[in-house]
């Protein structure tokens, strides 16, 4: 059947090829660029927290800090000035549309003349003192959230529905705007594009000594992305995918190319010509179906989660594993039909005599050693996987949060809600100042009583009338809500923070972009992990029902979780934050790994279960068509990962380290452990 | 000896403190406004009540006017502001008072004096009606503690 197939696609070769290229070509066009930078909205899509903005008719909001290296209590008149001009220039802009400063802080004052007084909300911008500089020096202890004391800064708050506001601010003044706007993404694009097509081709070009191979893997990445990404498109009405979702499905189908391309070459010597693509298709055929299944099934687990992203990351892969499927037997093998290999010579036969002559006489006692290390690391891993908590950093990384609560008016109810929702937040050393209407009204009751503030007691409609006076509590609304603006001490207390806010029953949710982010990062961390047990559940059923053999399914849950495990050590060790990258790096190295684990085993059950423990000639075989093309194309995913770390965004660049760590992580336990494994558990004595 | 005059001092200024506060209960506050609700000079007609005793002269009940009418449009449509001209001795603003309640507009009036400090002509009035509005306010004030200006009274509870 196989031998019918082969003969069909090779008649047909021509058109096929020029058909595919054609169609690619077509598809192309219609690319949209921003696979880097458009991020963010992919993680806050289908969130918890943003859905719950949503249902509320409300936007995200986007704040950047503007850091002035300048110290409150050492502010000079004509820094004062400066900044108030600052001020004046930002709220001048369109874009923004509210500021959070030193200037627009409202506080009450009590002006008391005689036997009368008058307690009003001010702000140093609408302030009527003729000198502000000394009005703000004598109420400088109001202003200390604006102020990192440590630091010695004094911050403004910008507030925005664009995601990339003010870039540039026309001062003399030093100041720092966090969160700038990227460079082009298309540049960014092409940068990573050019670099992963130049590894391809130098990488395979030394390794094949052969124009055929970096030429046919160009095409057929080239061919597999395209189509990949249209059909997403097509799918999710439009969208573009992460680079890292891209990234995955290019390595899911690479992997199976170089498997079936380095068959074919390797058959060269060892088969006729005319029977090359034969032999190869039929070698490699059913493990390339049995890891587009497990790839499919394990990732099509993430369907169910509520995530854009994780949406995103599993209808990717699906559909890059069936094209792939697709284009290994039709396209690829019609490309490798005008090639032939007269005299194939690999580096790859010594490394695998070298490797055979490594496994046939290992010595027992380091390899016990060695497991008995793994499983001193796995209880380590574990106990820490237990206590630790896990930490979320955008590019951003603001320490303010912003909470709307569903009230529009200061009113007795909205109070109380604020009040909740503050001892849900405190006492804490976590937080640095919350700014709210509650807080307003609180201070402006210190100002004219003596009497404790207690919420019961006071008289709402008092407070209202006196802040409609000062011109009402729009410093506190947005988008017709009130808001709770909270400023943590650092991103750790952030995190804690945010959890209690998301783990209370008020009805509060998270307003600025930031916070939206993190708590959609940290919400998708625990689909994740059940992914990753899933994935290993998924390849284990898969293995057992291929070899109905439990020693398969050992070895198989054995070289899944070396790799996790002295990766989580590494983590560990070097004290390194638990991300979201690390687990959709983990991800990736999974299904990398499944490939690994389903080619070997498929090819030992097929065709060296019956060679003997002493017997070299089935891990010879076994590295010669297998290990050596899974090593060769995790070293190409290891460099194409690294290529990530040019990206210059954090998050990207964490996914490219990590992916490269755990993908050569992964490869070395399948080279060194899964062989012994076969001698030992498997082997005929 | 310093202690004793410290004490003796802070009992005075804690006794004098104890004073300056609203005698009448919200209730009896609400019914003694509602006798003279009838001698304020109204500004709005939003849903909710607010009384104030001002003085045309003092700089407070000025600032009060001012953010007031800075804010009138928003003020008018929320909230129905009676004001009460009840003079401050030191101020000596009795004939203001009088010549406000006797303009024919007094809101205008009002602005021009309190908000825009204008030099107003007064005259004696010699109306016994004023005269008895503004004892009448005097009263039901004196009743109430108004002890500063502006004294502003919410649901019958004043800051």
């Amino acid at each position: 059947m196989m031998a019918d197939f082969t003969q069909w696609v090779q008649r047909r070769r021509i058109i096929l090829l020029i058909s595919s290229l054609f169609l690619t070509f077509i598809l192309a066009f219609s690319l949209r660029s921003y696979y880097i930078g458009d991020h963010d909205t992919h993680w806050i899509k289908g969130s918890k927290e943003y859905v719950k903005l949503q249902n509320m008719q409300q936007n995200e909001v986007f704040v950047k800090k503007v850091i002035f290296p300048v110290s409150l209590e050492d502010l000079t008149r004509d820094e004062f000035e400066e900044l108030e001009n600052i001020y004046s220039y930002l709220n001048n802009k369109e874009e923004i549309f509210k500021i959070n400063s030193l200037f627009t802080y409202a506080f009450p004052v009590k002006f008391v003349d005689e036997d009368s007084s008058f307690t009003q909300m001010v702000t140093l911008s609408d302030s009527q003192e003729q000198d502000r500089y000394s009005f703000f020096k004598k109420n400088i202890q109001k202003f200390k959230q604006f102020n990192n004391s440590e630091k010695e800064r004094i911050c403004f708050y910008l507030l925005s529905k664009e995601k990339n506001h003010i870039e540039k601010i026309p001062t003399n003044l030093p100041y720092h705007i966090t969160n700038p706007k990227k460079k082009k993404n298309e540049i960014e694009e092409i940068k990573l594009l050019l670099g992963l097509g130049i590894t391809l081709f130098v990488i395979l070009l030394l390794a094949f000594k052969n124009f055929s191979a970096p030429l046919t893997a160009i095409i057929f990445v080239a061919v597999t992305m395209v189509w990949t990404t249209v059909l997403f498109g097509w799918i999710m009405g439009g969208a573009t995918p992460h680079i890292s979702i891209l990234i995955l499905s290019f390595c899911v189908s690479l992997i199976d190319y170089i498997y079936i391309y380095y068959n074919w070459y390797i058959s060269h010597k060892y088969y006729d010509k005319s029977e090359v693509l034969v032999k190869t298709i039929d070698r490699t055929f059913v493990p390339i179906l049995l890891t587009t299944l497990i790839n499919s099934i394990g990732f099509a687990l993430l369907l169910f989660s509520d995530s854009y992203m994780l949406q995103s990351l599993s209808i990717m892969v699906i559909i890059a594993s069936f094209i792939g499927l697709i284009l290994n037997f039709t396209l690829l093998p019609a490309m490798l039909s005008f090639f032939t290999i007269n005299s194939p010579s690999l580096l790859s036969e010594k490394i695998s005599g070298f490797l055979t002559r490594k496994i046939r006489y290992y010595n027992p006692t380091v390899v016990k050693l060695f497991f008995a290390v793994i499983a001193i690391f796995g209880i380590y891993v574990i106990a820490n996987l237990y206590q630790s908590s896990y930490y979320v950093k955008t590019a951003q990384s603001s320490r303010l949060i912003k909470v709307l609560v569903n009230q529009s008016e200061l009113t007795a109810t909205s109070l109380q809600e604020i009040e909740n929702l503050l001892k849900t937040i405190e006492p804490s050393d976590d937080v640095v100042k919350v700014d709210s209407v509650y807080h307003a009204v609180k201070a402006f009751h210190k100002a004219q009583s003596n009497t404790p503030f207690i919420l019961e007691n006071i008289d709402v409609d008092h407070y209202s009338f006196m802040f409609d006076l000062s011109g009402g509590i729009d410093k506190y609304i947005e988008e017709g809500k009130l808001i709770v603006d909270i400023h943590s001490k650092n991103l750790e207390s952030k995190k804690r923070i945010l959890n209690k806010l998301r783990k209370s029953t008020i009805p509060v949710v998270v307003k600025d972009m930031d916070s939206l982010l993190q708590s959609a990062k940290l919400d998708t961390i625990k689909v994740m992990i059940i992914l990753i047990l899933f994935m290993i559940a998924v390849v284990s059923i898969i293995v057992m029902l291929l070899t109905k053999k439990t020693a398969y399914l050992v070895i198989t849950l054995i070289v899944n979780v070396i790799p996790l495990v002295l990766f989580f050590t590494l983590v560990y060790f070097l004290s390194l934050p638990i991300t979201p990258e690390i687990f959709i790096s983990m991800i990736i190295a999974i299904a990398i790994a499944n490939d690994a684990t389903i080619h070997f085993i498929y090819y030992h059950h097929r065709f060296c279960g019956s060679f003997t423990a002493t017997g070299r000639t089935g891990i010879y075989e076994l590295f010669t068509f297998v290990g050596s093309p899974l090593l060769l194309g995790n070293i190409i995913l290891a460099f194409v990962f690294l290529l990530l770390v040019f990206t210059h965004i954090p998050s990207i660049t964490a996914i490219g380290l990590f992916s490269a760590i755990l993908v050569l992580l992964s490869i070395l336990t399948d080279i060194f452990i899964m062989p012994i494994l076969f001698l030992k558990l498997i082997a005929k004595k | 000896m310093h202690r004793v005059i410290f004490t003796i001092l802070f009992c005075f200024l804690f006794v004098y403190a104890q004073d300056k506060r609203q005698l009448t209960t919200p209730e009896e506050t609400i019914a003694l406004l509602t006798e003279i609700k009838t001698e304020a000079i109204t500004i709005g007609k939003g849903s909710k009540e607010i009384h104030s005793f001002i003085d045309p002269y003092c700089s407070m009940s000025q600032m009060y006017i001012k953010h007031l009418f800075k804010n009138q449009k928003r003020m008018e449509e929320k909230y129905t502001i009676h004001l009460y001209f009840y003079e401050l001795k030191r101020k000596k603003s009795r004939l203001m008072i009088e010549n406000i309640y006797d303009a024919e507009n007094q809101i205008f009036m009002i602005k021009q004096v309190m908000v825009e400090k204008q030099k107003i002509d007064i005259e004696e009035i010699g109306d016994l009606d004023i005269d008895e509005k503004i004892a009448k306010i005097a009263v039901r004030a004196e009743k109430i503690g108004v002890y500063k200006r502006p004294f502003i009274i919410t649901n019958g509870k004043a800051k």
